[in-house]
């Protein structure tokens, strides 16, 4: 009997169309707990050293932890895959209810290896496991590939969608995976290696049950977690306004990107805010599967071009990356070309990255139409539009990412291509807040906001170990942000929701696991699990060529001061991130190049086979 | 008897009452199909409304088992374990598709003895008991 895990991975290859069942050993349980801890061990040992991510040799895995699908308040699934975007290790979560249905169809994980000659779709349900003909869902939106995928499997399954759409299928390096209902796994192009393998879809209905270990235990935990999150002022934020209760914030304290991140603040803020979405659409709460939070929205437009279309909220990283980076100030255009980009299949940070990027180029004369401004509703649709098709020169470029795409145009594009390891930075500017961008230079999948938020202590006002954080101070930085590393990634073994974080207790997290699996594991062996994860993910993006040179941001947070906001006039020039990476390598025992140290990886177990 | 009801305009779609309705049944078991109740998502997603027996005056459950396993205690339809074969028969005939089959027999809400898990669940305040 399995408790709180299921015991068991799924591993298809699609090469062969073999299809078989791996059963998790105590190991891995204990050392790497589930989620990004399971991908970091599986892809280290799986993928070979410099495989090219579009190939047969690349593997792609659909994650959960040992309380997704249960009770536990807020609690998703990852997809794990070497990045086409940037070479090295990528986890990228979604909530909503597909992660949940891997469980009941009693597996942890399904791995997808190979690479199908055509296109198919990969059905388990308690009928069976196939692979089923594709063709002719091939060309498809997300959104209607769900629908037919659902209708085919049929509703009395009620079963859940995870597919790609045209971006996926074209390979744009930052294609999406978009999880039933309508949530992404986002960053790092997982929708790319999906659509290399000529997978479109994964459809999962499962009759088994999770089952926890102490029953009365786990509920009282899970009762303890809820007592916490219901009166937390971060939970209730994220209740009454989404992540789009951000907007003001960082448009204040200039953290906004406008203009491809030129800016931190943008004059039309208030027009992309909570109160701009809800009067233009939202008619209801959202949550993802067994979340108490309920932070996304849901509504039908009521004005403009795209009356009635139902969708969800504008996410504050589609309002930052979308609006703002790009010029627009419209509640009701963000929110249709966020809509598109998850039909189309594509992460909507890097798009809006890569579109400021173009725009950019465009208004220097650089590169493109030199009449094609920021602020243009309409021009981003097409370019979305071609982007995902690779329907034109520009678009086929642009589909490549920032980096690539300023490799190839020259003329000094690289200066205002912002990225880290080639992925596109998320909607928070760093030249006011250095240990963001410490967190951006060191983030293991590259420019991210979600390995750490230090900005939540240096700007947010939040204590660190009880005293305030100086918001522009360089010392001290790299404690906060290696430690947030570490306990992050051990939550994101369960697998926890960024959101549902805020309000819940690291002893709730490590007191639900236990009681969930019999294994017992208090808060300080999750951030252990954390940093053990941590360094292996290291090794394998070491293994792949990353070092110091790599840990680095754009000339954009360097060498050109924030123009606006109140740290206006700083950067983080080379002088300030060296220092701050020295001190950030020293407390993670890694050497002076970024790598880690024996010591360190014999202190955590990874010595061996790793 | 109180009645429950499910309201559309609050549910959010998270199915954490389908959740505790699995484990108040098995024990130890999550999974919403094991629910004796769900949740319809409507209009392309625009809404998502908790469906919940009806506790009906016509309880076609009752009146189509064919072993009577189905009786009535204080409003309430409540399935005998005794009685029960299995069939399925109430399954398929009710319409709001809240009965389950689980161990070979079948169960259906019976609002928890009065203090339904669901509603406790609930942290939108879209389950009703009154």
């Amino acid at each position: 009997m399995s408790y709180g895990w299921m015991g068991n991975l799924l591993h298809v290859n699609l090469s062969d169309g073999s299809i078989k069942e791996v059963p998790l050993n105590d190991r891995i349980k204990e050392d790497f707990v589930g989620g990004k801890g399971f991908g970091a061990r599986l892809l280290y040992d799986m993928v070979p050293e410099s495989a090219d991510a579009f190939s047969e040799h690349n593997a792609l895995m659909f994650l959960t932890g040992p309380l997704t699908g249960t009770l536990a308040p807020a609690m998703r699934g990852c997809a794990v895959t070497k990045s086409p975007l940037t070479g090295t290790f990528v986890d990228s979560y979604f909530g909503g209810d597909f992660a949940h249905e891997i469980k009941f169809a009693g597996y942890d994980g399904i791995i997808i290896t190979g690479r199908s000659p055509g296109p198919v779709y990969l059905s388990v349900t308690p009928e069976g496991i196939e692979l089923k003909d594709a063709r002719d869902l091939w060309g498809l939106d997300t959104l209607k590939t769900a629908a037919r995928v659902r209708e085919a499997v049929g509703a009395h399954h009620a079963p859940k969608v995870a597919c790609i759409g045209p971006a996926g299928e074209n390979k744009v390096r930052f294609a999406l995976i978009n999880c039933d209902p309508n949530r992404h796994a986002g960053r790092g192009g997982c929708g790319a290696v999906m659509g290399a393998k000529h997978l479109k879809a994964v459809v999962v209905a499962g009759n088994k049950g999770v089952r926890v270990k102490r029953g009365s235990g786990f509920m009282e935990a899970v009762n303890g977690a809820l007592a916490e999150m219901k009166d937390n002022p971060y939970i209730l934020a994220f209740r009454n306004d989404g992540t789009p209760g951000s907007v003001p914030f960082a448009d204040l304290e200039g953290l906004l990107p406008s203009y491809n991140y030129r800016g931190g603040s943008f004059k039309q803020a208030h027009k992309l805010d909570p109160a701009a979405q809800k009067s233009e659409f939202w008619l209801r709460d959202a949550a993802c599967f067994s979340c108490p939070i309920g932070c996304s929205k849901v509504g039908m437009l009521k004005r403009g071009r795209h009356r009635g279309l139902v969708t969800d909220v504008v996410e504050y990283e589609s309002a930052g990356m979308i609006g703002s980076n790009l010029g627009i100030g419209d509640t009701k255009a963000v929110a249709y070309l966020t809509y598109l980009c998850d039909a189309l299949g594509m992460d909507s940070i890097s798009a809006g990255g890569v579109v400021g990027f173009y725009l950019e180029c465009a208004e220097r004369g650089v590169w493109g139409n030199p009449d094609h401004r920021f602020g243009d509703p309409s021009l981003v649709e097409r370019l979305l539009l071609e982007i995902a098709h690779r329907s034109s020169e520009t678009g086929d470029l642009l589909a490549e990412g920032v980096k690539r795409a300023s490799a190839r145009i020259g003329r000094g594009a690289a200066d205002w291509a912002v990225h880290v390891k080639g992925l596109e930075t998320p909607a928070w500017g760093v030249r006011g807040a250095p240990g963001m961008g410490l967190a951006y230079m060191t983030g293991d999948r590259g420019g991210c906001h979600q390995r750490a938020f230090p900005i939540l202590y240096e700007v947010g006002g939040e204590y660190w170990k009880s005293a305030p954080v100086k918001r522009l101070e360089i010392e001290g930085k790299a404690e906060i942000v290696s430690e947030l590393q570490n306990y992050l990634a051990g939550l994101d073994t369960l697998v926890k929701c960024d959101f549902g974080q805020y309000g819940i207790s690291a002893t709730s997290y490590a007191r639900m696991l236990s009681e969930a699996t019999g294994v017992d594991m208090t808060p300080s062996d999750l951030s252990t699990v954390g940093e053990r994860i941590w360094n292996l993910v290291r090794l394998f993006n070491c293994r792949e060529g990353f070092g110091r040179q790599h840990d680095s941001l754009p000339r954009r947070f360097t060498s050109e001061p924030l123009p606006d906001g109140p740290a206006a006039g700083h950067m983080l020039d080379e002088e300030s991130c060296g220092k701050m990476l020295d001190e950030y390598y020293r407390l993670r025992g890694w050497d002076a190049e970024g790598y880690p140290l024996p010591d360190t990886l014999q202190r955590l177990g990874l010595m061996q086979g790793g | 008897m109180p009645r429950l009801s499910g309201k559309f305009d609050k549910c959010t779609g998270c199915k954490r009452c389908l959740l505790a309705c699995s484990q108040e049944m098995t024990g130890d078991l999550f999974n919403p199909r094991l629910a004796r109740m769900c949740i319809q998502e409507v209009s392309a997603g625009l809404a998502h409304t908790p469906v919940v027996c009806a506790q009906c005056e016509n309880a076609f459950c009752a009146t189509s088992c064919p072993a009577d396993a189905i009786y009535n205690s204080d409003g309430v339809w409540i399935i005998d374990p005794d009685r029960c074969t299995g069939c399925g028969v109430c399954v398929d005939a009710c319409p709001l598709r809240v009965i389950v089959t689980y161990n070979g027999k079948a169960a259906k809400c019976d609002l928890c003895g009065g203090a339904p898990r669901c509603v406790d669940a609930c942290a939108f305040s879209a389950l009703e008991l009154a």
